[in-house]
């Protein structure tokens, strides 16, 4: 069930938001839980079993590796720890590159005449990377003592399965959110920027990312011959909008579906497309799976390594060198996305300008003027969404040709204008708009929690509100949701046309 | 008087002592990000002759928070 269904929309969400103001409240994270489950359900009702036995699994677990750290009992303590990283790690490699891996393991035995099988039934569990790593957020919370052992297995099952969350984020991290889970209200004040929040991503998702996602489509199916070198900007660029609305619409309809249950989740966005560099550009790109990286992957990893440096030459105090297992991070970040060389090389390029930047690189887009710095970000990142977005290394190279201009032969047949109708025309301008701060407006509460969430990512775009402008946003909010509401409605009950680009992770 | 754990985080992350204080963060310190929470680390441990556990290094997310755990682990001349 998606966000965007007429049946979520007009069944789901009013049938489940009585049901939570009616119910006694002792039975509330019972009843959410069960109606995550019919969400879930929904999808792929194959694979709810599995849903289940790993959160019991990992619930278990939880209680295991606190009662063993107080009964000081180190040793297993660590071995329940790792063997339960290692089982949910793979389950995942399992449904999702176990395919891929024997494909690629095929190529280089097939001369010497040995084969892997080839599953061609196995299906991915809806939300597999994303339920899997609140999964490991949590045991790593534990074995930290960041977090207590959940003794309510309702409470973790709501944790990793609440329907706003359990299929493509935000990607919330157990400490984040443990009190919540027992200790949250709901008033009218909340309910209300929640439900405003949410129409906002709805827009976003229905208004903005369907329309340039049926034009990036039809360009995306040309082959590079047919392409023209504005043509395949238009559709790149496109394609950054479909995504960025696609997505962070989606955060948006979760952290406002949060917000009228009484959550508060971390903001997943913060206008990634002001950023001066791609270092920064992943503090305002899926904040959620950047966080998620940096607090279990790239830290501890960092420090083993750094430590065991620094055993290797006690009383020297050097600077750590992170720059090989950065790249490794973002390789493996690229590789979360999907089971494909393609978003292999998403990751290593995006990783490559992150090591460069570490270094000279660096130092000159900040001595320059911030034009070049943007125009730097605009390129790498338009690249490396054109392996994001093709399937196989053969297009993504053939698309790349005709953006530099070398393809093209048929391009007469396919002008700009057979893609960029009236309405992306109507459309660009907004978008545009949409992707500033400026936007901001429109969702009243959240920037002035950005400061407080974000903790490093700075507010912007608070100076200069005069109260003009604020007395006059109070009267034109609530309209301008109103016809978003109204407008999405109208178009989701006449389309077909509503992929979510980051179900398939 | 200079204080021992200023200086150090100065002095990892390049900044002039004068421009930190208690309340110095990675949020308003743009020096103080990833990695140099890694230097820092690596800094106070052989500084101050203490090792820290990830939820320690975790929760010192000011010049103030990393005194209050030093202090706890028995580091000298820090209160």
């Amino acid at each position: 069930m998606v966000f965007t269904s007429p049946i979520f929309l007009f069944f789901f969400l009013p049938l489940v938001l009585a049901g939570s103001w009616l119910i006694h409240p002792r039975l509330l994270n019972s009843f959410l839980l069960l109606a995550s489950v019919v969400f879930y359900a929904w999808g792929g009702a194959e694979h709810v079993p599995l849903l289940v036995a790993l959160v019991v699994a990992n619930w278990l677990v939880g209680l295991a590796l606190e009662w063993l750290e107080e009964r000081e009992r180190y040793q297993l303590k660590d071995v329940v720890y790792f063997a339960c990283i290692a089982g949910n790690v793979a389950c995942l490699v399992y449904f999702k590159y176990v395919n891929f891996i024997f494909d690629n393991i095929n190529l280089l035995l097939s001369p010497a005449g040995f084969t892997l099988p080839h599953m061609a039934q196995l299906l991915l569990p809806l939300g597999i990377s994303f339920f899997t790593f609140h999964l490991l957020s949590y045991v790593i919370d534990i074995y930290r003592g960041a977090a207590r052992a959940q003794r309510n297995p309702i409470d973790f099952g709501l944790y990793i399965c609440f329907f706003p969350q359990l299929i493509a984020g935000p990607i919330i991290r157990y400490h984040d959110i443990e009190e919540q889970l027992t200790q949250r209200r709901v008033d009218l004040e909340k309910f209300s920027s929640g439900a405003e929040r949410f129409i906002v991503g709805l827009g976003k998702k229905v208004l903005l990312a369907n329309p340039f996602g049926q034009m990036v489509d039809q360009i995306f199916a040309l082959s590079a011959a047919d392409l023209g070198t504005g043509t395949a900007w238009l559709g790149i660029c496109g394609y950054a909008l479909q995504l960025y609305f696609d997505f962070s619409g989606y955060s948006d309809m979760a952290i406002g579906l949060g917000r009228m249950f009484g959550f508060e989740y971390l903001e997943n966005f913060n206008y990634p497309f002001i950023s001066r560099s791609i270092h920064e550009f992943w503090q305002r790109w899926h904040i959620s799976l950047s966080n998620w990286f940096r607090d279990y992957f790239y830290m501890p990893m960092v420090m083993t390594f750094a430590r065991r440096a620094q055993l290797r030459n006690p009383g020297v105090r050097r600077k750590f060198d992170d720059r090989p297992l950065l790249a490794l991070v973002f390789f493996v970040c690229g590789i979360w996305h999907g089971a494909s060389w393609n978003f292999a090389i998403f990751g290593i390029l995006h990783g490559f300008f992150l090591v460069l930047e570490r270094g000279a690189l660096g130092r000159f887009l900040k001595a320059k003027p911030a034009v070049i710095s943007h125009v730097y970000v605009f390129f790498v990142i338009m690249i490396a969404w054109v392996f994001f977005r093709c399937e196989t290394l053969q297009a993504a190279l053939g698309y790349l040709s005709a953006m530099a201009g070398l393809g093209g032969a048929n391009a007469a047949d396919f002008p700009i204008a057979a893609f960029a109708d009236h309405r992306i025309l109507l459309l660009t301008p907004l978008a545009l708009l949409a992707i500033t701060p400026l936007f901001s407006r429109i969702t009243r509460d959240w920037r002035a929690r950005a400061g407080q969430a974000f903790g490093q990512v700075a507010a912007v775009g608070e100076a200069g509100q005069s109260g003009v402008l604020e007395t006059g946003l109070i009267v034109v909010r609530p309209v301008l949701q109103a016809v978003i509401l109204l407008l999405a409605c109208a178009y989701i009950a006449g389309q077909t046309y509503n992929p979510f680009l980051y179900f398939r992770f | 008087m200079t204080d021992r754990l200023i200086d150090l985080f100065a002095n990892v992350l390049n900044v002039p002592a004068s421009e930190l204080n208690e309340d110095s963060s990675p949020a308003n310190t743009p020096a103080w990000d990833s990695l140099a929470t890694i230097n820092l680390v690596l800094a106070i441990e052989q500084e101050f002759k203490v090792k820290l556990r990830t939820q320690q290094i975790m929760s010192m997310s000011t010049i103030a928070l990393a005194r209050a755990t030093l202090i706890k682990l028995g580091a000298a001349g820090l209160a």
